[in-house]
């Protein structure tokens, strides 16, 4: 037969690429993490021992072990818990409606264009004020409480997410979206088993975007007045005239900030594994 | 029975790019469409594939005017297409209604990847497939519904020599299974020749039908024949730019 050449040697193929697939670009033995630690780690010890001779001002720039002792400090005291509590639960919960809801109007506004036409100059416009200046009026609103807070950090996440999607979805494969056509499928089963997956790549860039700016606007939010919080501790730090727990504040964000962008990309890794890019998916 | 009846095809920017094609597709035949590039072989097929409008004339399926993309009508493209983040079973279930049960959908998908030889690719993505593979599986989800017409564009001018006789071959013996009504566009003399009950030349600007020619060769063919061969010749002065080939 004519195929068994094909048959013969192809088949293994795709089980036996799965799993090397990348691994030879990869030289250095050093896992990557650890390649990313050393400049902060280096920047650390230099920063002690600068502190140790007494070319820094202390008072104003504490060494790192000054702020790891204030941070075990107010650990122990169970305060650090409760502004980190108040903090995280800020922006998982505005994070999740701007994403939420970006999403949807992302779905309608790339799929359909009439909806576009009507939809995006408003959003666009709306994306031209800078997000803060939508406090004295959430303020006014809603009090100065959570919803104020959560509804700000959903409005700095709301806006990369409906851009990726929108454009996602805009720029996916007219062949493929024709396919779709083909097997007749409907306005819905369009966006969800195609026009959906094809712009998962983008969705997910700024989904990452906006968790970004949701951490960014919870330090907005939390300036603007509150009890507790990381952004709380940062104004109690300038009060008191304690760099160190604004350092130590700052010191978390930079933790909390890279964790959940890393913890995101985990997350999501597997469903954009099928990408075929240079560097993507494997 | 697929016919088009006075189809005329203008595109919004004003090219006309068929005019006036009377056509009739009998059942259970291997109809092949040839002509040069801009002939609008294309704008046909997708005029078939529902993927476009006619801006006149009707197409009627089995006597029904066809209004719309149709389960009865199986497409391959000259790409593959396939939804790189679905695996090869799924892109071929994905030729099959929802409403069947996913146990159903799956027996049939792997049905038809073991009818076009992927039966050991069915767990791969698209990115781990060569050309042909890709291919092969964009046959298999086309076929996997048994669709009663089947519409392919230049489906294997993508790929090498070998590899193109081979699925020329394959097509054949897929298509004899169950005798869809088959309609292939190619620009391929002997792709033409070796697949076709009949073929059409399209040609002119705006494209129209300028000869049909019965190929009554009997199956399988080889192309070193002096029956086909002379079959290849009377096609090439047939077709509109023949003096320019010649040349």
């Amino acid at each position: 037969m004519a195929t068994a050449i094909e048959r013969l040697g192809r088949p293994a193929e795709p089980a036996a690429r799965a799993t090397p697939e990348g691994s030879p670009a990869r030289t250095p033995r050093v896992p990557p993490a650890l390649l990313g630690l050393v400049l902060p780690v280096g920047v650390a010890l230099a920063w002690e021992l600068a502190a140790a001779q007494g070319w820094i001002a202390r008072r104003l720039l504490p060494p790192p072990s000054t702020i790891l002792v204030q941070l075990q400090e107010l650990a122990a005291s169970g305060e650090l818990l409760r502004h980190l509590e108040a903090t995280l639960r800020r922006v998982v919960l505005g994070f999740a409606l701007g994403v939420t809801v970006a999403t949807l109007l992302g779905a309608v506004t790339g799929t359909f264009d009439l909806l576009r036409r009507l939809l995006d100059p408003t959003l666009q416009a709306l994306r031209a004020i800078p997000s803060i200046a939508w406090v004295p009026l959430f303020v006014l609103w809603f009090g100065i409480f959570e919803t104020p807070k959560v509804l700000l950090i959903a409005v700095g996440a709301f806006f990369p997410v409906y851009l990726g999607l929108e454009a996602g979805i805009r720029g996916v494969d007219r062949k493929l979206v024709e396919v779709g056509r083909v097997y007749h499928l409907g306005p819905l089963a369009m966006i969800g088993r195609i026009l959906l997956p094809a712009a998962l790549p983008a969705w997910l860039t700024g989904v990452r975007g906006g968790l970004g700016l949701a951490w960014m606007f919870v330090i907005a939010a939390e300036l603007m007045g509150a009890s507790e919080g990381l952004g709380y501790l940062l104004m109690d730090g300038q009060m008191s005239g304690n760099a160190a727990v604004i350092l130590g504040a700052l010191l978390l964000f930079a933790v909390l900030g890279k964790a959940s962008d890393a913890l995101l990309v985990l997350a999501t890794r597997r469903l954009v594994a099928w990408q075929d890019g240079f560097k993507s998916g494997g | 029975m697929l016919e088009l009846v006075g189809i005329g095809k203008r595109y919004a920017n004003g090219h006309l790019a068929l005019d006036g094609v009377d056509l009739a597709l009998p059942a259970g035949r291997i109809t092949v469409v040839i002509g040069p590039s801009g002939c609008g072989k294309s704008t046909l097929l997708r005029l078939l594939a529902s993927l476009e409008r006619p801006t006149s004339g009707r197409i009627l399926l089995d006597g029904e005017e066809l209004h719309g993309p149709s389960p009865r009508i199986g497409v391959v493209f000259q790409e593959p297409r396939l939804f790189p983040w679905l695996d090869v079973l799924h892109n071929v279930a994905f030729g099959l209604s929802r409403r069947l049960p996913w146990r159903e959908r799956r027996a049939l998908a792997l049905d038809a990847c073991e009818r076009v030889g992927l039966g050991s690719a069915v767990e791969a993505l698209p990115k781990q497939l060569s050309g042909g593979m890709a291919q092969r599986a964009a046959l298999a989800r086309a076929l996997v519904g048994r669709p009663p017409v089947l519409l392919l564009d230049e489906p294997f001018s993508a790929l090498d020599a070998i590899l193109r006789a081979q699925l020329q071959v394959e097509l054949l013996r897929l298509w004899s299974e169950d005798r869809p009504t088959l309609l292939l566009v190619t620009h391929d003399l002997d792709e033409a020749v070796l697949l076709a009950d009949e073929v059409v030349v399209l040609g002119g600007r705006p494209g129209r039908v300028v000869s049909r020619l019965e190929i009554a060769l009997p199956r399988p063919r080889d192309p070193r024949e002096s029956a086909f061969q002379m079959l290849r010749a009377r096609l090439l002065s047939a077709l509109p730019s023949a003096n320019l080939l010649a040349a």
